[in-house]
């Protein structure tokens, strides 16, 4: 399992890509996708709280919903007014 | 489009989760491998979400351990439906039967049209098909379409060609009539004025002409006679034929009573029947006959889908609708419209390939009725054949 998880590491690494991060993509202001999440920290219509690799992602917004959620992605939708890190 | 089919067939549930840790909760089911969507709340400790209907049992498992309650608000898509039909084993079984009876169904010709007879009834044909086996009811894969199409041929000899097809419980039978000889026709005859007028044109084709463009005739004079001479001087009897063009006079009056009776609707009822097959069932008591003074509409509602299949179950709907006779006065102006229409009409029925030149129409009321009268002037075919009378 430590193998398959170097040789992955090594890959991303010849081919540039992060590895062991959080990708936040934001598509406007409707939607914001959340990559390599940790888990939900709080939930309001008005706030979301992610666990991210390195702290907490907090958006913030109006009508927020979790159009998606799996261990790795999550999809937010709404009118989202901030994102901090 | 391929999604929500697969989501259908998957099925799904939406779950109202409440409690303190709804978060918390999430990330537990998240980590049963539970997909969530659609997740929103209405506050910090309620949340809706939709997941898969296989995860349910997992999901309020995981809602369980984090002090969470799991509600299902709604089950959609095949495998809840399946679950639910599970509860009611007796609509499952009329649904069986149905779709049973329905495939059974299929192989029985309920309902048989014939197409393409003209002069020839329909009736006739439908007695000789039922004579050879293709009757409402029975079996068509049991049907032999060549003998069916032979013996209907031979009982119907206007008929030159049948064909027989099936499309589920609907029988299709296609004909041709036989066209008529068109040997010339035998006999001997003259040709008479059929009207009263002016000619105006001959043309004589065969026998021997009696009257000349401009004379006046009456109606029935010889015009063309059934003889013809020969150069020996010996008269030879033979079939005249002419086109004989003249100018007639045509009167023709119709008439109406002024006031006439209007049917008013005095009273109605509905009635109901059953026909199955070639049985009726009355849900009234009493003669199925319409009482006198009375019209019945009948309307019929089969159990079929047109062009799809047919059972031999038709429901009567029939409304009995009592009339009285009630005298009302008619408009002279309408009726009298009315009346030069249907004048001119048979007028133009009659002279049956002729011109009309000039019409007048004049109205006159006598005796509590209307007479109307059109006088036209025309031009017309006035050559009718009459056949000579026998030895």
């Amino acid at each position: 399992m430590k193998k398959a998880t170097k040789t992955a590491a090594e890959i991303s690494e010849r081919l540039n890509l992060p590895v062991g991060v959080t990708r936040i993509t934001l598509a406007g202001t409707r939607q914001a996708l959340i990559e390599g999440h940790r888990g939900l920290a709080g939930y309001t219509p008005e706030r979301v709280t992610v666990r991210a690799m390195l702290g907490e992602v907090c958006i913030d917004g109006e009508a927020l919903t979790l159009s998606a959620m799996d261990a790795d992605a999550l999809l937010i939708s709404g009118r989202i007014l901030s994102v901090t890190l | 489009m391929r999604a929500r089919l697969e989501q259908l067939l998957r099925g799904s549930a939406h779950v109202e989760i409440s409690g303190a840790d709804i978060p918390g909760c999430l990330n537990a089911l998240v980590r049963e491998g539970i997909e969530c969507r659609a997740a929103s709340g209405p506050d910090a400790f309620t949340l809706r979400a939709e997941i898969p209907y296989r995860s349910l049992r997992a999901a309020r498992a995981a809602a369980a351990r984090r002090n969470c309650d799991l509600r299902v608000l709604r089950e959609r898509g095949l495998p809840s439906a399946a679950k639910k039909l599970r509860r009611r084993l007796a609509l499952m079984f009329t649904a069986v039967i149905m779709f049973s009876a329905l495939a059974a169904s299929s192989f029985f010709a309920w309902d048989i049209d014939v197409a393409g007879a003209e002069s020839v009834p329909e009736g006739r044909i439908l007695r000789a098909l039922a004579e050879a086996g293709a009757k409402p009811g029975s079996f068509w894969p049991a049907w032999d379409a060549d003998a069916i199409a032979n013996r209907v041929l031979l009982a119907v000899p206007e008929l030159a060609w049948a064909g027989v097809s099936v499309a589920g419980s609907r029988a299709e039978v296609r004909v041709r009539e036989r066209t008529p000889s068109m040997e010339p026709a035998a006999g001997t005859g003259s040709i008479v004025s059929g009207a009263s007028g002016i000619i105006e044109r001959m043309e004589v084709f065969f026998g021997t002409p009696l009257a000349a463009v401009g004379e006046a005739v009456a109606e029935g004079e010889t015009l063309v006679a059934g003889s013809v001479t020969g150069y020996d001087g010996a008269t030879e009897a033979v079939r005249a034929s002419a086109r004989i063009s003249a100018r007639t006079a045509r009167e023709y009056t119709a008439s109406a009573p002024l006031e006439a009776m209007e049917p008013r609707e005095t009273a109605s009822h509905t009635r109901w029947a059953l026909v199955i097959g070639n049985k009726r069932v009355n849900f009234y008591a009493g003669s199925s006959q319409t009482p006198p003074g009375c019209v019945k509409i009948i309307e019929e509602l089969p159990l079929a889908v047109e062009g799809m299949f047919a059972l031999p179950v038709t429901l009567l709907r029939e409304c009995i609708v009592e009339y009285a006779f009630e005298p009302r006065p008619c408009g002279a102006d309408e009726l009298a419209a009315e009346l030069e229409a249907l004048l001119a009409e048979r007028l133009e029925r009659e002279l049956d390939g002729g011109e009309t030149l000039r019409q007048s129409f004049t109205a006159r009321e006598s005796g509590g009725r209307l007479y109307v009268t059109l006088r036209a002037e025309c031009r017309e075919d006035i050559a009718v054949y009459l056949p000579d009378e026998g030895p």
